[in-house]
């Protein structure tokens, strides 16, 4: 049941992860840059508005999940990083922890920032709040991962 | 206020003070997983590693 949970919180993790990395870069998008047919250009030329419900979705499930699997996490994980002294894991995990926190109580503000029709009183906060979210989500991610694979790295 | 306002505000205020409760160590309860329970006050080291909850 617990690895099931794993799977699913790692596999949403995965899509919040594409999702606001599309609309972090979409949101920084310059205007010269729209006529341009790169690769880049073309990724952050989307519509980022779009992202903005399902990114508070997938991350608060992401975090549910996470928040049922973190006692076990507790309870066996981190003993063993802190007998083994690996204290940058252990140290990346609570950075993790705290990120999360934060990100959720970040996320009405950010909502905010995104529902239509979109406020250009808000475009900064937009962009900052984004991008916020934006990086917690990548070190959630690396550091989940990281941890997962902790065995095989540290074997 | 507009709602949009007040939830900015509210995103503002509930960072600051997670980042107070952590700082000096405010927890609103712990959860000693080794029993499953919730406390309001913190048990003896004997109990086991606690969950702490800062919201």
């Amino acid at each position: 049941m617990m690895t099931a949970l794993l799977i699913l919180h790692g596999l949403l993790a995965v899509a919040l992860l594409g999702a606001v990395t599309h609309q972090a870069l979409a949101v920084s998008v310059r205007r010269s840059e729209a006529r341009t047919r790169s690769f880049l250009t073309r990724f952050r030329a989307t519509d980022a508005s779009a992202y903005g419900t399902p990114v508070v979705v997938l991350y608060a499930a992401v975090m549910l999940l996470g928040a049922i699997l973190y006692p076990r996490y507790r309870f066996l994980v981190r003993p063993l990083l802190q007998t083994l002294d690996l204290r940058s894991a252990n140290g990346a995990f609570e950075l993790k922890e705290h990120f999360s926190a934060l990100g959720l109580m970040l996320l009405p503000g950010y909502w905010a920032c995104w529902k239509s029709p979109l406020a250009p009183e808000y475009d900064s906060a937009r962009l900052w709040l984004t991008w916020l979210i934006a990086l917690a989500v990548w070190w959630n991610f690396v550091t989940g991962q990281l941890l997962v694979a902790i065995k095989g790295l540290f074997p | 206020m507009k709602v949009r306002g007040r939830l900015m505000v509210f995103s503002a205020a509930a960072s600051a003070a997670y980042t107070l409760a952590y700082y000096f160590d405010w927890s609103l309860f712990q959860y000693y997983v080794a029993e499953g329970r919730f406390h309001f006050v913190p048990l003896p080291a004997s109990a086991g590693p606690p969950i702490l909850w800062y919201g």
